[in-house]
Order: structure tokens, then sequence, then C-alpha cells
């Protein structure tokens, strides 16, 4: 009901607190405790194959625990974010029907610890939800494909679950955008890691000049190689300019709304905040955008400079980001 | 590769053993993965390589061949918990108390992230050196 009053709704992820979880100091509960205390959101959202041991198996127990901490923190699970390993085998790719099979253990897993929605990912196609859709209904889970950079709505695997989303027109399969494919610059932040690493200036400036064109992706991938090369760029330094291409994309955060119909979650990706706002990816935009297009559901606060950064309390840094989020909703 | 490659080792990471000495190491990657993710295991005791030949992988009770690793695509390998690299390599008889300079390098295999025209999963490799008191 608040959602429909007002909007759509900021979350998180645990996935903010990667370093928080690994520094051993957290149990689950005592994380969700945490969350809940500071006043962060009551939606969660958590990647099962990172916070469950077991995962995709919840026993009896288990699953009692988590929703009495849910109920005991006043939280409620937003989303899953469940994983399509389709190149787990060394020998081949899971087959169509071993992905279908892997995929709904998960959202079996999500119904069992009471998530409406999983994120699952691109690399379960569109041959693929077309097979989940059974599975979604039986245990009344939607489906969000994540639009994660560099599966833009431009890309041409998008482009066909897009056309299968229309054909089907369930409201159990969706997409759930990720903000990095919204982005106006490269985190400034990622950029001083890479200096910090040995990453000479002329690199630096040529993956932002590679970065920035607008030439097809595939194309950045060789001019980054064939130039890095010649400026004496190593294999290390080149991997990880590599990686960049593929993490941020340059989508216009207007485009969301020819999916809005679909959206079934959304992640509000950010790397920084400075004086109160994120530099490198337009939020005023994002929020006015989702606003008036009427999305009501929740928008989990992912912060991801934990990729590069140590030196941050992705606590305070997600409340900063959330204060932000509901600052723009308010004047959108 | 990033700030969670200060986990991949402890202070408490390196043992002597009664057959060898073991090394007790963590995931670089911010997700649980299966036992066949350790595509790169490489290490260096005093600049001194380790065989992968002598050595054997250990993770809640069970025994991994390295040769094999790739093949055990359904253990799965929580993202808190570390897995023991048992090591029986003659030339290297490690004492308790000493310290010694550690060179290990870890490449997981991620299953979800295709790469090149080939789509292979991701390569994300880490390389830490560190002295650690053998204990």
């Amino acid at each position: 009901m608040e959602g429909k009053l007002h909007g759509p709704i900021i979350g998180t992820t645990l996935y903010a607190f990667t370093l928080e979880w690994r520094s051993g100091k957290y149990s689950l509960e005592s994380l969700l405790g945490e969350v809940s205390k500071r006043e962060l959101c009551h939606a969660i959202e958590l990647v099962g194959f990172q916070t469950i041991r077991g995962f995709p198996n919840i026993s009896d127990a288990f699953a009692k625990n988590f929703r009495g901490w849910m109920e005991k923190y006043e939280l409620m699970p937003s989303s899953l974010a469940i994983n399509a390993d389709v190149a787990i085998r060394p020998d081949r790719k899971l087959s169509l029907d071993e992905t279908v099979e892997y995929l709904s253990r998960q959202i079996e897993a999500a119904a069992k610890l009471g998530f409406p929605v999983v994120r699952s990912q691109m690399t379960a196609k569109a041959p693929v939800m077309r097979k989940l859709l059974p599975v979604a209904e039986k245990f009344r889970i939607r489906i969000g494909n994540e639009l994660h950079s560099p599966y833009t709505l431009d890309h041409p695997d998008v482009q066909d679950l897009i056309r299968l989303y229309d054909e089907l027109d369930s409201p159990w399969l969706g997409f759930i955008p990720d903000f990095g494919c919204c982005m106006r610059s490269i985190p400034s932040g990622l950029l001083n890691s890479f200096r910090n690493d040995g990453v000479p200036e002329n690199l630096i400036a040529l993956i932002q000049e590679i970065w920035k064109d607008d030439m097809p992706q595939l194309e950045k991938y060789a001019v980054l190689q064939r130039e890095g090369q010649a400026l004496n760029g190593t294999p290390a330094q080149l991997g990880r300019l590599n990686m960049l291409l593929s993490l941020f994309s340059r989508q216009k955060p207007e485009r969301w709304l020819e999916v809005m119909n679909r959206i079934v979650h959304v992640h509000g990706k950010f790397y920084s905040m400075v004086n109160g706002e994120e530099p490198s990816i337009d939020y005023p935009a994002l929020m006015k955008t989702f606003k008036r297009g009427g999305y009501t559901g929740y928008i989990s606060s992912e912060w991801e400079g934990h990729l590069f950064t140590d030196q941050v309390s992705a606590f305070e840094i997600v409340k900063e980001h959330q204060d932000y989020c509901n600052r723009l909703l308010a004047s959108a | 590769m990033g700030p969670l490659d200060k986990f991949i080792l402890k202070e408490d990471s390196l043992t002597a053993t009664a057959t060898g000495f073991d090394l007790r190491f963590y995931s670089h990657w911010y997700r649980s993965l299966p036992i066949s993710s350790l595509g790169i295991i490489k290490l260096h005791i005093n600049g001194q390589p380790v065989a992968q030949e002598n050595c054997e992988l250990e993770y809640e009770g069970k025994i991994y061949a390295m040769q094999d690793l790739a093949n055990h695509y359904t253990d799965w390998w929580f993202v808190l918990d570390p897995v023991v690299l048992h090591i029986e390599e003659k030339n290297l008889q490690l004492q308790q108390g000493t310290s010694y300079d550690v060179a290990f390098e870890l490449g997981l295999l991620i299953p979800y992230v295709l790469t090149g025209k080939e789509e292979k999963p991701l390569l994300a490799s880490a390389r830490v050196t560190k002295k650690l008191l053998c204990s």
C-alpha cells in the first residue's frame, strides 16, 4: 500500500556489506540486526550464495530462523539474488533443461524463505525463462532478469527477452535494472585504485576516452587491447581496464521507461557519495524516471565501492545514499 | 584485484604438520563457489615453488586431488570458510616458530561471467605475498 501511495521504496541489499560480512564480525542475525538498528530500511535483498551456507538447500530450521529474524528486526525480504552459473561444468555449458533445474531449486529456496522476487542473470536467456514461467507460477515468485552492464536494453539477448515477455505477458516474469547501466563517468575511486596499483596515467586517460566513445562495446575491447599494448600496458593492467568496460554502461536513464511495466525490482547501484550526491550516476534523472513512470516497488541501495576501497563504512554510505534517493523522490 | 584479497591469507594460515605443512586460504570472490572454480593455485615459499603433484586440497573433511578439482562442480565452498592445502614437499621442511615469505596466486573461475567468443568463465586472479609465522 505504501508503495502505491508514494512510489518507489528504498531498501538495501546485504551485498553492500560484503566487506563487513567477510570481516567475521557479524553473523547473519547480527548483520540484519545492525541494518535494522541503523534504520537503513525495511526491505532486505541478499545473494543466496553469499549469505546462506548450503544454498540453495534450505533446512526447515534455517527457514524458521530467517523468518523469525525478519519479524524480530522488523524487516521484510524483498529480493533473493540467484545465480545462473551456466559455465559451472569444466567440459561444457549447462543445457537448457539443466539451467532450468539449477534455477528452479533456487526459486524454491526463495519461496521457503518468504521472498516475493528473485534476481536472475542474463546468462539465463529467453528459452530458459520461457520454461521457468510455470515454476514462477507454482511458487508465486516473480523472476527478474538483472539488466546489469553490459546487458543494456539494446543488447540482443535483452531484446530477445523483451519480445518473449511481451508475448507471454505474465506478471511473474520481468526485469531488474541495475544503475551501473546508466553511468555518466567512471568512479574516481576506481581510477585512483588503478593509480595506486601502478597503472600509468596514459592508460587511465586511454580507458576514459574509450569508455566515453559511442563505438560498439566489442570494438571497445579491441581498441583497448591494441592501443593499450602500444602504450606498453601489461596483460594484468589491460585485464583490469577491460573489466571496467564490462562494469559500466552509458544508457540514458529515461530509457527504463521502455520496460517500466515489466520491472519487478531495482538495483540502486552506487560507488561513492560526495557532498550528499553520487557524482558518477545521474540519480536525479533516475529517480524522476522511476517515480513518474509509476514504479511502486523496491530499489535496493547497492554500494559496490567495496570493489576498490575498504576505507568506507558501508552502513554509513548506504544511509547517505538512501537519504539522497528519498530527497530526490520527494521532489521528483 | 581488490579489498577482498586481504582475506585470502591470515596470520595463522601456515602450519607445520607431521608430513609437511598446510596453507589455509580463503576466497577473494564475494559469494560461494564450487570446488571446481579453483582454477589456479600456485605457491612459493621463500621463493621456492611448490609442485602441484605434492599438494592436495581439503574442505569439510573431504580430500581433493589437485588435477581433479574441476570435476567437483557440485561441492560448494562456503564463502566464509577456508580450504586447506596440504603440502608434502621433500625439499621444503618448514619449522614451527619460523617466518616464511609466502607468495600465493589464486585464480577463480566465475561460472556466471562468460568472456570471449567461446564464452569461457571469467578467471578472477589474485596474488598475495605475506610473511607468515609457521605454527
